[in-house]
Formats: C-alpha cells, sequence, structure tokens
C-alpha cells in the first residue's frame, strides 16, 4: 500500500507535470500566435512570465522576435544568439539576429548576418529587404566614418498650374471689384522634364560628433511655350555639424538655396536650423528644432524680403509589421517678419504634416502624406486694404521601385490648393512626376 | 524527503526544475563548447539549465559560449576564452538595498543585458576588470579585456586594455560608468570606449573593434540543447529599414515659397499680374473747345476695381478732378502686348480745377486709363510714318451733356516730319461736323505727344457755326511707343457749347522711313533784349525743308512761339553737308535776305544783320553710355559779328567722355576770324562742363583770347557761351552755337567723330 501510495503520489506529480508539460510547450505558440497578430509587446510580456523557458530554442526563437520588436533589442538577440549556436544554418534565424542587431546598434554583427544571409541566396523580397538594411547601416556609418554620395535624377511629368496662376482671369477683389489680371497671373499647364544633380558627405571628427556638407542642383523646364517663362532651377548647399550622444542627436545646419525662375534669380534663402532628436525607444523619435532664415529677392520682388523664424517638433514612429509602417508627425509655426517695411507681405504661419511609408511588396516602397499650412498676414494688403490669409492643402503620394540597389523608379502625386481670402491668390496645382534615379555611393 | 527524492530526480532529468539552492545566482541558458564554472575546488561542467552559485568562476574555452540568467533577471553572455567571477551577487527578490551584483571580468569579454540589481541603487552593480571598474546606470553593455589576446580584422594585435560599448534601451537611463584609478567617464547608447590600464584616461572611441561584439564562436559546435525552433518565415521579412527610426533630414520648417505668378510684384510693390492703371488722360468742354490733361507718369489718378478713373490730383490743386457722380458709357480695349485702356465719361457733379485754375463743376469729362505705361516713354522711332484703326471710346458729348457718334476718324503719325494728320466725323442730333488737321510735336507736363488744331465744317440747325474750329492731343504709348494712341480734343460744337471727344487707336501698319531732323544749332543776332539770341534745344520743334535747305521752324507750341524762324524769301549761303560716322547727316547754312523773320523772347524780329545760322542732324535717340571720343571741326556757316562782318571758322575740338556723368571739353581751341580779330577758345565751363542722358544743353561759359582787329595788337580775354547738341542715332555729330565777344560775334559748327 505503501508502495502503492508512494506510486500514486508519484503518478499525481506525473500528471501535475504532464500538464505542466503541456504548459510548457504552449508559451513559444502562444507568442508566436501574437506575434502572428502584430502584438509584439503582448508577446513579450508573455514570454516575460516564462523565465523557464529560456533557453528552449523554439521560446527563444519566438521571444527573441517579440523582444526585438517591442524594444527589447538587447534581450532579443540573446535569445536569438542562443537559437543561432543550436541551429547555425536556419537563415530565418540569422535574419532576425541581424536586424536584431542592426536595432541594437550593432553595424558590424549585422552587416555580417545580412551578408550571411545573402549568400544563401535567399528569394528576391529576402535580397531587396536585406539591402535597404544595408542602406541604413552605410548611412549610419556616418557617425563614426566618413561617407559621401552623389546622385543624379531625371524626371518627367505634368504640371496643372506651373505658375501657381489663378483658374480664371476674371476675379473680384476688395475695393477693386472684377478686375482682369494679367496672363502671366492665370494658371498654365504644361508637361516638363526634371533634372537633379546632388551629393553629400559627411566625415566625423571625434565620438558622436561630426561635419557634413551637401549640394543639389535641380531644374524644372517645362515643355509649352507659354509655360517656358516659368522654367524654374534651385541651387542649394548646406552644411553643419552634428553631435550624437545617447539617445540624443542634435544638428545645426546653415543653409543657402537660390531659386531662379526663367533664368533670372528670384529668391535666394539663407537658414541657419537646429535640430534635436530623441530616441524615444529603437521605434518612436521626437525631434524639435528651431530655424531662422533670410529671404532676399530680386528686382520689383525686393519688397518681399524678409526674415524667418520657425519652430517646430517632429515625431516618428515605426511600426512592426510586415508592411514596415512608418508614421511621422510634424507641427511647426513661424512669422515671416518683412524688412522692408511692408507688413503686408509678412506672415504668421502654423503648419503641420503627417506622412506613412509602407513597403508592402519587396522592392516596393509607397508613402502617403498630408500638409497644412495657414498663413496670416501681418497687415491690410496695400492696394486691396484686407489682411490676407491663407490656407494651404497638400496631399502627396509617392510610389517607388528599386529597380537595382542603385537604380530607382518613382512616381510622385502632388494634389495642392491654396485658399485665401483674397481670391487673387487662390490656386489649386496638380503634379504628376515619373523620375529614375541613380546613386552613386 | 526521501519520499521524494525519485521525485524531484525525475523533474530534474526532465530538464524542468526551477528550484534554486540558497547559494544559487544564476540558471545557465546556453552552454555551447567547453563552459565550467570553477566552484571551490570543483569543475563544474555546465549545461544548459546548470545553476550558477555566488563566488563561482565561469569560464569557457575556444569556440565557446556561455549564458547565464541570473536571478535579477540580468543575463551575461560570454565570449570564448573568458572568464568572469562571481564576487558577490545577492538578490531577494526585491530591490530593498542589500542586492549585490559584483563581478569581475577577468579574461575575454561579455555582452550584457543588465538586470534589477544596480537599476535603482547603481552603486551595487559593478564588474571589474584589471584595468577598470564599469558601473550601470540600468543598460546594455558589451566589454572585452585584451591581454594580448585580442586582433584586428586585417590580423594585427589589438593594443591591451579594456574596451567596452553601450548597447541599446534595456532599463534606467542607459548609461555606464568607467572609471579607473585616474578617470572616470560616463558612455550612452552606441557610445565606445577604451582603457589602457588602471592609471590611463578612459578614452572615448568613434567605433568599438569588431572583437568587442559576440560573434558566436561556438555556433559550429552546436549548442546544450537541441530542439527545433520556429521557422519565422513571415517574421525573416518583418521589420524593415523604416525600423531605424532617426530621421536624417533636416527639418523643412519653411512656409510654402514655391514661385506663385499671382504674388510676383511689379514696380510699385504690387502684384504685377493686376492689370492696374498707371497712367490717364481727361478731356473736357472749356474755353472756346476743350483742355486735355494727360498724365502718364500716374502721379496723380485714383481707379476703382475696373480701371476707372475716379479722381486725380488734389482738392484745391491744379490740376484736379473729381468724377461727383456716375461713370457711364465705359468701355476698354485690351492690345496685343497685354497694356489695357479703359474709358468711359463722368457725369452729375463733376468737378474740374483746370491747368490755370479755373473751377469747372457739373460738365461732362471724357476718360481714359491706361495700364503698363513706363515712366519714361519707350523711344519712339526716329523715322518712318505709323497708320491706325479706331478700337473704342466713350462717345463724343458736347457742354450740355449731349451724346454724339463717331462716324468716322483716321490717325497717322509721321515720326519722320514730327506730325500727326488727324481727321474725323461726328454727329449729333442736328449737328454733323466733319474736321480734320494737322499736329506738330509737343512737350511738357499734362500734355500729349502731338497737338495740333483742327478745322471743317458743321451741318444742321444745332451747330454752334458752320465753320467748325477745334484742337486735337495725341498721346501715345507702346513697346516701341507709338502702338497705342489716344486723340482727345474739342470743337466749338453745338448750340449747347463745346464738344468734346476721345478716342482709342491701335497701330494697323508701320511704314519705315528717314530719321527726323532735329534743328541742332541755330543763331542769330537780333536787336531784342540783350541784342542776341543763341538758341540750340529743338528737339519739340517743327521743320520745314527746301531739299536739304531748311527754311522755317516752329516750336512746338506753334507758329509765332518762341523760338520759330522762317526764311520766307530770303536765301540761304554758306550751305554745305557732312556725314557721321554713326551714317547720319549733318546739314548747314546761314539764311539771309530782308525777308528773314525770327521769333525771340521779346518779339519778332525782321532781317537780323548777322542774318540766321543753322545746323541741323538726324534726331538722337540714345546718347552712349560709356566711351572717349573726339569731335572735329567738319564745317558750318561762316560766324558773322552784330554789325555784320562775315568772317571764318576755321577749326577746332572737343573731348566726349560718356559715362554715368558725361563730360566735355575743347581739345584744340575753336579758331575764328571776323572782321580781322582772331579769336582762340580754349575754354568750356573752366575745364569740362558736364552732362547727363539728356545731352549737352544749355549755355556754357566759354572764354578764350583775341588778338587784332577789334581786339587791338595784343592778346585780350573773351568771354562768351555755347550750347551745343548731339545728332545721329549713336551721336556721331554734334553740333555748337555760340556767342562771343563785345562784337557779338555769333557762330554755329558742325562736328563730328
Amino acid at each position: 500500500m505503501k508502495f502503492r501510495g508512494k506510486a500514486v503520489i508519484c503518478i499525481g506529480l506525473l500528471a501535475i507535470l504532464t500538464s505542466a508539460s503541456a504548459a510548457f510547450a504552449a508559451p513559444a505558440d502562444d507568442i508566436k500566435a501574437l506575434l502572428d497578430k502584430g502584438d509584439a509587446a503582448g508577446a513579450y510580456a508573455l514570454g516575460k512570465n516564462h523565465p523557464d523557458q529560456l533557453g528552449n530554442p523554439q521560446f527563444d526563437f519566438y521571444f527573441g522576435v517579440a523582444a526585438i520588436d517591442s524594444g527589447r533589442a538587447g534581450e532579443g538577440v540573446l535569445a536569438l544568439e542562443r537559437y543561432a549556436v543550436n541551429f547555425p544554418d536556419n537563415a530565418n534565424a540569422r535574419l532576425e539576429l541581424a536586424r536584431g542587431y542592426f536595432v541594437m546598434g550593432d553595424d558590424q554583427r549585422a552587416r555580417e548576418e545580412f551578408n550571411a544571409v545573402l549568400n544563401t541566396k535567399p528569394p528576391a523580397a529576402v535580397v531587396a529587404n536585406i539591402e535597404r538594411f544595408l542602406d541604413a547601416l552605410r548611412s549610419r556609418e556616418s557617425t563614426y566614418r566618413t561617407t559621401a554620395g552623389l546622385f543624379v535624377e531625371l524626371g518627367y511629368g505634368y504640371d496643372s498650374n506651373v505658375n501657381g496662376g489663378v483658374g480664371s482671369a476674371n476675379i473680384n477683389l476688395p475695393v477693386f471689384g472684377n478686375v482682369v489680371i494679367g496672363q502671366t497671373g492665370v494658371k498654365t499647364k504644361s508637361n516638363f522634364n526634371w533634372l537633379a544633380i546632388g551629393g553629400q558627405i559627411s566625415h566625423p571628427v571625434s565620438p558622436g560628433l561630426a561635419v557634413f556638407a551637401g549640394g543639389q542642383i535641380d531644374g524644372k523646364f517645362n515643355s509649352s511655350g507659354d509655360a517656358q517663362q516659368f522654367d524654374q532651377g534651385n541651387i542649394a548647399a548646406n552644411g553643419g555639424i552634428s553631435y550624437f550622444k545617447d539617445k540624443n542627436f542634435y544638428r545645426l545646419t546653415a543653409s543657402r538655396s537660390e531659386v531662379s525662375v526663367d533664368y533670372n534669380r528670384f529668391r535666394t534663402v539663407s537658414s541657419l536650423s537646429g535640430e534635436w532628436l530623441h530616441q524615444i525607444d529603437e521605434l518612436q523619435t521626437i525631434s524639435p528644432f528651431l530655424q531662422t532664415a533670410q529671404f532676399d529677392y530680386s528686382g520689383n520682388n525686393r519688397v518681399r524680403d524678409a526674415e524667418f523664424h520657425a519652430a517646430g517638433i517632429g515625431y516618428r514612429k515605426a511600426f512592426i509589421d510586415k508592411w514596415q509602417p512608418l508614421l511621422t508627425l510634424s507641427i511647426n509655426t513661424g512669422k515671416e517678419h518683412n524688412t522692408e517695411g511692408r507688413p503686408d507681405l509678412g506672415r504668421e504661419i502654423y503648419g503641420g504634416r503627417t506622412a506613412l511609408a509602407i513597403t508592402p511588396i519587396p522592392k516596393w516602397a509607397l508613402s502617403v502624406g498630408g500638409t497644412y499650412q495657414k498663413s496670416r498676414y501681418s497687415g491690410p494688403d496695400l492696394l486691396l486694404g484686407t489682411t490676407r490669409s491663407d490656407k494651404y492643402y497638400a496631399a502627396d503620394a509617392v510610389a517607388s521601385y528599386a529597380y537595382t540597389r542603385d537604380l530607382s523608379l518613382r512616381a510622385e502625386l502632388l494634389l495642392s490648393k491654396n485658399t485665401s481670402n483674397l481670391e487673387l491668390y487662390t490656386y489649386r496645382r496638380d503634379m504628376l512626376t515619373f523620375k529614375i534615379r541613380y546613386d552613386f555611393r | 524527503m526521501k519520499l521524494f527524492s525519485p521525485c524531484f530526480a525525475f523533474l530534474v532529468a526532465l530538464g524542468l526544475s526551477t528550484t534554486v539552492h540558497a547559494a544559487d545566482v544564476g540558471r545557465v541558458l546556453l552552454a555551447a563548447g567547453n563552459a565550467v564554472a570553477i566552484r571551490g575546488n570543483q569543475t563544474v561542467s555546465l549545461t544548459h539549465g546548470a545553476m550558477i552559485q555566488d563566488k563561482d568562476l565561469l569560464r569557457t574555452g575556444a569556440a565557446s559560449n556561455l549564458q547565464v540568467r541570473f536571478t535579477d533577471e540580468s543575463i551575461v553572455s560570454m565570449k570564448e576564452n573568458s572568464e568572469l567571477r562571481i564576487d558577490d551577487f545577492r538578490f531577494s527578490g526585491k530591490e530593498d538595498g542589500s542586492e549585490r551584483g559584483f563581478l569581475s571580468l577577468l579574461k575575454g569579454g561579455l555582452r550584457t543585458v543588465t538586470g534589477l540589481v544596480g537599476r535603482s541603487n547603481n552603486a551595487n552593480y559593478r564588474l571589474s576588470t584589471t584595468t577598470a571598474t564599469i558601473g550601470i546606470r540600468g543598460t546594455d553593455y558589451a566589454a572585452t579585456l585584451c591581454q594580448g589576446d585580442c586582433r584586428n580584422n586585417d590580423g594585427s594585435l589589438a593594443k591591451d586594455g579594456l574596451y567596452g560599448r553601450t548597447h541599446g534601451i534595456s532599463h534606467g537611463t542607459n548609461r555606464i560608468d568607467v572609471s579607473n584609478e585616474r578617470d572616470q567617464k560616463s558612455f550612452g547608447i552606441n557610445e565606445n570606449f577604451y582603457v589602457a590600464d588602471a592609471k590611463s584616461v578612459v578614452e572615448p572611441l568613434l567605433v568599438a573593434p569588431d572583437f568587442v561584439s559576440n560573434k558566436l564562436e561556438s555556433r559550429k559546435q552546436g549548442g546544450s540543447k537541441g530542439e527545433s525552433g520556429g521557422s519565422g518565415t513571415e517574421q525573416a521579412t518583418t521589420g524593415g529599414a523604416a525600423s531605424e527610426s532617426r530621421p536624417s533630414t533636416t527639418p523643412e520648417a519653411l512656409p510654402q515659397l514655391q514661385f506663385v505668378a499671382t504674388q510676383d510684384l511689379g514696380p510699385q510693390g504690387t502684384p504685377a499680374v493686376l492689370q492696374l492703371a498707371n497712367g490717364w488722360g481727361v478731356v473736357y468742354p472749356f474755353s472756346s473747345f476743350a483742355e486735355t490733361v494727360f498724365d502718364d507718369n500716374n502721379v496723380l489718378g485714383t481707379y476703382n476695381g475696373l480701371n476707372q478713373l475716379l479722381s486725380y490730383g488734389s482738392a484745391g490743386v491744379s490740376p484736379y478732378g473729381n468724377s461727383g457722380g456716375a461713370i457711364v458709357d465705359t468701355g476698354g480695349h485690351t492690345y496685343p502686348n497685354g497694356q489695357v485702356l479703359t474709358w468711359g465719361r463722368w457725369t452729375g457733379n463733376t468737378q474740374i480745377l483746370t491747368l490755370n485754375g479755373t473751377l469747372l463743376t457739373n460738365i461732362p469729362v471724357l476718360f481714359v486709363t491706361a495700364t503698363g505705361l513706363t515712366q519714361n516713354d519707350p523711344i519712339q522711332p526716329s523715322g518712318g510714318v505709323a497708320t491706325y484703326t479706331f478700337v473704342g471710346g466713350p462717345s463724343p458729348v458736347d457742354a450740355g451733356g449731349n451724346t454724339g457718334t463717331l462716324t468716322s476718324s483716321s490717325l497717322t503719325l509721321d515720326f519722320t516730319t514730327q506730325s500727326a494728320i488727324y481727321n474725323m466725323g461726328i454727329n449729333f442730333s442736328g449737328a454733323n461736323f466733319s474736321v480734320s488737321g494737322t499736329g506738330i510735336r509737343s512737350t511738357g507736363p499734362y500734355t500729349g505727344d502731338f497737338s495740333g488744331s483742327l478745322s471743317g465744317s458743321c451741318a444742321g440747325a444745332n451747330c454752334a457755326s458752320p465753320s467748325v474750329l477745334g484742337g486735337f492731343d495725341v498721346g501715345t504709348a507702346g513697346p516701341n511707343g507709338f502702338e497705342l494712341a489716344v486723340v482727345s480734343g474739342g470743337l466749338n460744337g453745338t448750340l449747347a457749347g463745346p464738344v468734346v471727344f476721345l478716342n482709342a487707336y491701335q497701330s494697323s501698319g508701320f511704314t519705315p522711313g528717314p530719321a527726323s531732323k532735329t534743328l541742332a544749332a541755330v543763331v542769330a543776332n537780333v536787336p531784342l533784349g540783350s541784342n542776341r539770341i543763341t538758341l540750340s534745344q529743338f528737339n519739340g520743334a517743327t521743320l520745314t525743308f527746301s531739299g536739304s535747305n531748311l527754311i522755317a521752324f516752329n516750336s512746338s507750341a506753334g507758329t509765332g512761339t518762341f523760338p520759330a524762324g522762317n526764311l520766307n524769301s530770303g536765301s540761304i549761303v554758306e550751305t554745305g553737308s557732312v556725314a557721321a560716322v554713326d551714317g547720319s547727316t549733318l546739314n548747314w547754312g546761314r539764311w539771309v535776305g530782308s525777308t528773314v523773320t525770327v521769333v525771340g523772347s521779346a518779339g519778332t524780329y525782321v532781317n537780323p544783320p548777322t542774318g540766321l545760322s543753322y545746323v541741323y542732324g538726324d534726331r538722337t535717340t540714345t546718347l552712349p553710355t560709356s566711351g572717349s571720343f573726339t569731335y572735329i571741326y567738319a564745317g558750318g556757316p561762316n560766324p558773322v559779328d552784330a554789325a555784320g562782318n562775315v568772317g571764318t571758322f576755321s577749326g577746332g575740338s572737343f573731348n566726349v567722355s560718356f559715362g554715368g556723368t558725361s563730360t566735355i571739353g575743347i581739345a584744340t581751341p575753336l579758331a575764328l576770324t571776323v572782321a580781322g580779330a582772331n579769336y582762340s577758345l580754349n575754354t568750356l565751363c573752366g575745364g569740362v562742363c558736364t552732362f547727363g542722358s539728356s545731352g549737352f544743353t544749355g549755355t556754357n561759359n566759354l572764354t578764350g583770347t583775341c588778338i587784332n582787329g577789334t581786339c587791338g595788337g595784343s592778346s585780350t580775354p573773351v568771354f562768351g557761351a555755347l550750347s551745343g547738341q548731339f545728332t545721329g542715332a549713336s551721336a556721331g555729330g554734334l553740333a555748337i552755337t555760340g556767342a562771343v565777344g563785345s562784337t557779338n560775334v555769333t557762330f554755329t559748327g558742325a562736328f563730328k567723330r
């Protein structure tokens, strides 16, 4: 009896352990299930409740992925390393491990693991994804290695309103009533060619501190005769210093750009901006900034010369999903102070932008965005006696396809509208552009 | 106890034990290759699930890895050939101040995600090495102690010392403190450091050496436990580069700054696309006919949104006008170049202050406004004939406010002769007018470009007179200065009073022709006023020629007005001409005879004793803006003194420098001989005279010497005056006129480059 009793107890314990064993297998499956649902944080929390499972390869794999996706890359990498030691030939594990290294900031190990996966000749989708990581690694190298790049971009597109003109020559204005405006102020549509050449270089000078410089020349050349007087060119250069410390990235940028219209200088903008990017976690960044600029117009437009001061804040969040969504939000405010004694040409500006970028198919990237800007002018219009107030709305979408790592195709759509209490400044402008770009890395 | 021992052993065999001895501080998660714990005198081989105890010395061999999870949830991952000693590890399950995490890295390297120990009480955690100690504020870091056993990627031996790097986010403030006997520094995420030895400074590194990373050297050997992991196919493609949440672009807070044509400003700082009127003209019944006032500089006008004129001038200051009442009979015309004319008629309580200050009220006023006028009119053709087509205008109106109809009209502007030809038919009820006339160039404020008189007839019972007189003004504009034309004027009208009209025209054709001539120099000596008339500025004069000989000239103000002259039945002597370098021609001569008349400021004089000398040439359209030239005497009529003695002009030259401030001076003295007196005129304006874009005009001081004849036998200073005018399209010629000496020697001369 005693023996039996003992056996019963043992069997009883075994029953409990059998039950525990069944539960033992469950956490990994449950974590996987939560990951499949996109609930990385839930998966990680579940895993944390089962420390006894650490070291179990299946558990380690899913827990590692969950940890990385929920902002615990350090733990995730350790878990995946355990798995990878046991299953060194599992390309999926190595890919996840590489991603973990990338998120954690171990660029060297990330590159090694990504390249190791590439050597296994994975599917094209995986290759495309890895190349994007490698590009991101390359750009991140600027914090500790001199990096430089050049690009050439050619494009062709359609612009429904190359001059931002009003829809009809007959408009109604305060004081004047019905007014016929000149042909140059009426919207002019045209196809156009686009050319842009640019480059940038970054050189680290001490841990965290780097200097950088860049420049771009671009031109938009309208096809139709009436629109050629609105051909536009832009020459821009910038340079500055950046400093990276902990979760904070600081950048001071001086820039100068000159816009020409019909091959005559129209406006030069000299600006100085300072930004602070604070990394909340591996997936989120918040970035306040300050900016001051000088607008220097030419010819009759010199009375528009102004000083501009702005402040704003941006927020970016990456989501862990197979489409890799990236959400960007920003708000800003600024004051354009006319320096020529023309308050009617100065204004206060309030604006915001939101954008979402996704990668629905390997090699393809899509983004959509919306911009809003309100301008409240500082004095009554010289002629019209009314203080101008504008609202600018824009929706944009971009689809890009990476034919190779260096050669990409891009389609850009911009739908914009400016409304104003003065009909003279109300216009709608839509633009569709196809571009091909080659990067020399 | 005994009863349960087999069961416990059974559980351990299942690898599922969670039981922890009092001295156990951790559990092995991974043991690959050769991993052992030195526990007292014992060497314990470590496998997955094995327990780690306080004071253990953990050691990995070649191609080996070891991961240990401590009871505070921290995990340490040891690289190959490493030794880590657990000096003091205590954790009761909560942070009560008694927790400790004192470790010593004796050899090799590790990476750790720290746990609860040290999170709140930083001092309770440290990793000691022979060169420095690492304290934490909660983070994930890696450290490697090199003792002749670290190699760089190129195979070279790395310097001995402690290398480290702080990784991504774990707990707390994500920093580590590295200190030794000499230094102490703090490092945040993604920062790297190196410490050579215990007495060296802690150096930040731009990038950590590769050997700091965990290479998973044991991967080829397999781990301590073999169970298949997940396939993870879908995860393998998740988390793209978008996961990089650090923006790489400069913030773009600048407002929308694309070029917007409607915001492009014009010269007046207002939107250039607004076709706002910037010039106007009015005509209203006044005196015998009408008064026309033009303002193409937009000095005085105010307009409504339709570019209709609302008022001009300031009340009480001439000229002034206020519409007062309704604006009727409106219209407009857009010209091919985009300029717009807008017209209409003021009715009702109008108020007008005429040019001579007469106040008029309640009279009809016709107006026109124009866009795109420039302050300085474009240069009109130097020659040629423009014809025009009527494009509109307000109905003609008489002083009583009755409107008529323009039945016909034609306008021709001759830029060679600087004249206008105009004819017109107007019907009023009971009064049909037919008039024609010619005009000449007019200048001055509020005038048009041409003005003239009209004459004709009126038929009907409403005519004030069957014989009609009137006047007209022509204002022009356009890209070449003539494409737009407005003709305004008045007739001695209907029984209700003068009739006024305002008609707009567009050029319908242009026939090139010879350049118009300008009377560049003319001089006569007459016993009027100061006994001398010296005239040189005649751009506005109407010239009459017989062949190449000038036979009459009238000022723009009309016949009989200063300055003017007429050869009448006299003769012309000493004629000549010379071609200038710009292709223009200078012509000269001298009128003599008893019928020659000269109109001066004091009246008309007949038969001046000097005759009348003249030089004319092609009108100068633009002066050079740079360059220096010498103008050499090329001919001219003979100089004559007040007694009628005729002498000779034997030469001289001028130096002229064109530029922002142009100058002229005498290069070679002007040499004249009259009645035996020899004049040498060598100084102008005391040296050089300056002149602007309008040319060298006006009276300028002239000095020199004279000898012999009336001057006596010794050289005597003489004083006089000199004026000049450039001729030819690009100032190839220069005509001068002057007078000098007590005998009033007057002279003209033609010079060329």
